[in-house]
């Protein structure tokens, strides 16, 4: 069993309790809502989309959007990740004629057209002033790192909206989604099942407004189960973590 | 009837079998409501056990408004949840079989409505729901659009006189037997005694007394 589905773990519940299947709908409707709230902070339902930007380098957001994870363009098998950007605005230019939206002029006084390929290392080049004995002779005063290449989420307009220099390509997002897509809601790791068992007995109880009852405990109990169930982290790969962040440094 | 006629059933009784098979239906579906509140819920028990589920075949669906619709053959008992109308099954092809393992989704009144808000189970996941409106039952989709010749078949809970002949054996709870004749016999007992003299130039009754005659026919 690889995964599971809200229809099965309803199912159960009603088996197990004792119930004819009148009560079938109040239990797949609270399996939803349990699997809506464990996909913010538990389950974390990681969506990927690879999506086109328009013209104006804007896209809609997917409909069960909720948090972006990552957002980059790709780069061989792998992903560039970019940052967010605050300065970007979410007003949009209209043409006046046709009414469409139309793209901004690209600002000469942002660095926009920089290798992002090298991002975040744009800054590098920093020390590359070291003497034979690698000591740093600095120069290159008031450089600074980073880029101004972005994207920035807008929630309100359902739209993700990136700086004008990714007109018309393609982007990564990978995103939290609410667990309302048919997807999630076939494809649910089963070591939640009790998690959600759980949460339908809480809410079916005279205690389904009290998360301090003895239902409600037991939901989060199950729930902090259920994180530890799904943490990754073993011995090796802690290790490697480790290791990797060991550098090389100049001699001082 | 040997007790409401006093050991003796007369031909011209003014209370007949089937009066009395209704009235025992209708004894039994009160009984077992009673039952079901009174044990069943107070138990934590859910499900109506030894309920009598009447089995329904052939009920045909009817399209209204785009979405499938049924005729309750019967009203069965008002039992919570509407657990009356204890299971609807389909039978999706004309040599096919009842599916008697899938049934379709009871639905409280009102309450599809308000799913389609919810866009993961506006589509009920794929199945077919149902809601019970008087005599009708309103399905959530168009069930006769993908099968042409679907048909019902419907366990009701109740005890419908209909359904059994004159010498079926009735499924009454063998410890619910001697309340139902107390409550019938009590519910005829007012009744008033057939006039026994009928016929009294029947070679019969000749030298027999006038109150121990017997109706000839």
């Amino acid at each position: 069993m690889t995964t599971t589905t809200l229809d099965e773990i309803s199912n159960r519940w009603l088996l197990e309790h004792g119930y004819p299947k009148h009560y079938y709908i109040d239990c797949l409707l609270q399996s939803a809502t349990c699997l809506r709230e464990l996909n913010f902070d538990t389950l974390k339902i990681v969506n990927t989309r690879n999506l086109p930007l328009d013209n104006t380098a804007s896209c809609e957001l997917p409909d069960d959007f909720v948090e972006d994870v990552l957002v980059g363009i790709p780069f061989g098998q792998g992903i560039i990740n970019l940052p967010k950007q605050e300065w970007i605005t979410s007003l949009r230019l209209h043409d006046a004629t046709t009414g469409q939206f139309v793209p901004y002029q690209g600002n000469s006084n942002f660095n926009i057209n920089v290798d992002l390929a090298n991002f975040p290392l744009v800054g590098w080049t920093f020390f590359w002033n070291v003497n034979d004995y690698g000591e740093p002779t600095g120069k290159f005063y008031g450089q600074h790192g980073g880029i101004v290449s972005g994207y920035k989420i807008l929630k309100q307009q359902r739209r993700i909206q990136f700086s004008e220099d990714f007109i018309n390509s393609n982007f990564i997002l990978m995103y939290i989604g609410d667990g309302t897509s048919i997807d999630n809601a076939t494809q649910i790791d089963p070591q939640a099942f009790m998690t959600i068992d759980a949460f339908i007995s809480w809410k079916k109880s005279p205690n389904r407004e009290n998360k301090d009852s003895p239902e409600g405990r037991n939901f989060y109990n199950q729930r902090r189960l259920l994180v530890a169930r799904l943490s990754d982290l073993d011995i090796d790969t802690l290790k490697n973590i480790i290791r990797q962040n060991f550098h090389a440094s100049i001699k001082n | 009837m040997l007790l409401l006629s006093a050991g003796d059933i007369q031909a011209a009784s003014s209370v007949s079998i089937n009066e009395i098979k209704i009235s025992i239906c209708q004894v039994c579906n009160e009984m077992l409501k009673t039952e079901h509140f009174q044990i069943n819920e107070k138990m934590g028990e859910k499900i109506p056990n030894g309920a009598i589920l009447g089995l329904y075949e052939d009920i045909p669906v009817l399209i209204s408004n785009g979405k499938s619709k049924a005729t309750l053959p019967v009203k069965p008992q008002k039992l919570p949840r509407n657990m009356g109308i204890y299971a609807i099954y389909p039978k999706y092809t004309l040599d096919g079989n009842y599916e008697y393992d899938k049934e379709f989704i009871p639905l409280q009144m009102g309450q599809f409505g308000l799913l389609q808000s919810q866009k993961l189970l506006n589509d009920l996941m794929g199945q077919v729901g149902y809601e019970n409106y008087g005599m009708e039952l309103m399905f959530t989709k168009n069930i006769k659009s993908y099968y042409p010749d679907v048909v019902l078949a419907m366990r009701l809970a109740i005890m419908d006189f209909s359904l059994y002949g004159d010498y079926d054996p009735l499924p009454i709870l063998p410890e619910m037997e001697w309340q139902v004749k107390k409550e019938v016999l009590a519910l005829y007992s007012k009744e008033p005694l057939t006039d026994l003299l009928i016929d009294d130039t029947s070679k019969q009754q000749q030298n027999v007394p006038v109150k121990d005659q017997k109706q000839t026919s």
